[in-house]
């Protein structure tokens, strides 16, 4: 390995303040670039979240509350504020922190950072004013030879340049703090888990470029015409890494919290951080999966991607399942406490972070996990495709498990960087439970009704004859609504510690 | 690269290996009751 330089830059005491509870030095540019991206992060789920609950309504029978057109129109929408917006600006926020204020170290050039940020923003806001206007009802896949304005691909463009920038920048402020000495050893598991997310995510946007640059040039008249199975393909190498960044992430998330709420490590580092390489290594390749009914690929390629290659990043998952709820139960065992599952009987349970972690886990794991694995394979995806079963997976995953995870961190991370008290710690003890139960039968509600055959993506089944669907498409409105509280409870626990917490020292 | 661990601990996780199996017990019941709808949705003749 070749050395890394020893120039040791003095540190600009000015541009740094020291937590006296953690003892983390927090580089002040960055402090305020983790405010701005988690603040926008919060505004995209509210945004997102208005719209879920009334998609959530019109997949009720009995209530279908949106015509048609503007369900699809929000849906779209909802997607895409959800799976990119509220998301990504989530874990840049969650990179500036695990490569500046975990490593004791400067971001190196903040104004990129804002730069990044700009981007971003500018890309979000014209995507949602399009989408809005009903210039881009193409759902979030935009599969040609639906076409939406070119503004649509434009400010997705922008997103993703800027979201590239952010990458780039947490990168450099990693191989900067290391060679500014700023950590001794390896980087701490948790930012190795950021590093693995950012990796993803490098060629998740790379591909997003190859999907949507000739997407809006044919938009605009330049390319005569897109090839819908070149473009599907193309979209999966963005649309299942981008999820894979969220993974990784949620994972080095659970690891945080399980050291922030009981003072868990690591049972073996050297497998945990092995488990990350492996999403690295196959999880692209199980992008396949979304084409498992794909007319345009042959049956091999379609089973040697997901029946093989998929389960080795399963094994990831596997491995990282084991070795959280295992350090959980070293840690709590070395206070003294005994039985089979004293460990978990006497966790806190009333420490928002630890129920975010373990309701995030059981509901990734049991639901997201299993259903996943399972839908992934080729014979039966062809019964489950494009029925109800497909979001009923993805919720568990990306909403019960990544989303539960980042509003888990929340309330660690929000005291950190705003100097304030946390305001309204007895609904934050409760939150996790409310939006965890709500997402857990809302995703139970969409994979009974998909087995059924629901399908997804349909304002209206009437016409379909589907007899007996009625009771498990209402668990989808009552899910939605127990989560819509939860959500609205974080987002006014965040927003209030925001302008009106008591100042702290920290 | 070193890894932040002088030695690898010996640790006893009873409570985990049984949440582990009961995970695994789930998935492989999740399995059957798939094929189960499988072979529901094209029987075998």
């Amino acid at each position: 390995m070749a050395k890394v330089s020893t120039n040791v830059q003095p540190m600009d005491s000015t541009d740094f303040r020291t937590c006296p509870v953690t003892g983390l030095k927090v580089h002040l540019p960055a402090q305020r670039l983790i405010i701005a991206n988690a603040v926008t992060a919060v505004v995209a789920l509210l945004i997102g979240g208005i719209f879920a609950i009334l998609i959530a309504f019109t997949r009720v029978p009995a209530v279908k509350l949106l015509p048609p057109e503007t369900f699809y129109r929000l849906l779209t929408a909802h997607g895409t504020d959800m799976l990119v917006f509220w998301i990504v600006f989530f874990e840049v926020a969650g990179l500036y922190f695990g490569g500046a204020v975990l490593l004791n170290a400067r971001l190196v050039k903040p104004g990129l950072g804002w730069l990044a940020w700009v981007l971003m923003l500018a890309g979000a806001i014209l995507t949602n004013i399009i989408m809005l206007a009903g210039k881009a009802d193409v759902m979030f896949t935009a599969y040609p030879p639906l076409q939406a304005h070119p503004l649509f691909y434009f400010g997705v463009i922008l997103f993703a340049v800027g979201a590239l920038l952010a990458i780039g920048l947490f990168m450099a402020t990693v191989i900067v703090a290391k060679s500014e000495r700023r950590f001794t050893g390896s980087v701490p598991l948790v930012t190795y888990g950021l590093i693995v997310a950012a990796i993803i995510g490098i060629f998740t946007l790379l591909a997003g470029a190859v999907a949507f640059v000739p997407t809006f040039l044919w938009s605009v008249g330049l390319l005569p015409r897109m090839d819908p199975g070149i473009y599907r393909i193309v979209f999966w190498a963005f649309g299942h890494p981008a999820q894979q960044v969220n993974l990784a992430a949620m994972v080095a998330v659970w690891y945080a919290l399980a050291t922030l709420t009981v003072g868990a490590k690591p049972v073996n580092e050297k497998v945990s951080r092995f488990a990350f390489l492996l999403y690295v290594l196959f999880i692209n390749l199980g992008s396949m999966h979304h084409l498992l009914v794909d007319p345009a690929l042959g049956t091999a390629t379609r089973m040697f991607n997901t029946s093989y290659f998929m389960y080795l990043a399963v094994v990831g998952s596997l491995i990282h399942a084991y070795s959280i709820p295992a350090a959980v139960e070293v840690a709590q065992r070395k206070k003294g406490i005994t039985g089979l599952f004293g460990w978990l009987t006497r966790a806190p349970w009333g420490e928002p972070g630890f129920a975010a972690l373990v309701i995030s886990m059981v509901i990734f794991g049991f639901i997201g996990g299993t259903t996943g694995v399972i839908q992934g394979n080729d014979q039966i995806n062809l019964i489950a495709h494009n029925t109800l079963r497909i979001p009923g997976h993805f919720h568990a995953t990306v909403v019960g498990g990544t989303t539960l995870a980042f509003m888990g961190l929340t309330y660690y991370l929000l005291p950190l960087m705003t100097q304030k008290q946390l305001v309204g710690r007895g609904w934050a003890r409760v939150q996790p439970y409310i939006f965890g139960s709500g997402i857990a039968i809302l995703a139970l509600g969409m994979l009974w009704s998909g087995i059924q055959g629901v399908p997804r993506r349909t304002a209206d089944i009437s016409a379909s004859g589907l007899a007996g669907v009625d009771t498990t498409l209402v668990l989808v409105g009552v899910g939605g609504t127990i989560a819509f509280a939860g959500l609205v409870i974080y987002i006014l626990i965040a927003v209030s510690t925001l302008l009106f917490g008591k100042r702290q020292k920290c | 690269m070193a890894i932040n661990e002088e030695r690898e601990p010996k640790v006893q996780t009873p409570g985990t290996l049984v949440l582990a199996l009961i995970f695994l017990a789930f998935f492989a019941l999740m399995v059957l009751a798939n094929y189960r709808l499988l072979s529901e949705a094209w029987p075998i003749r």
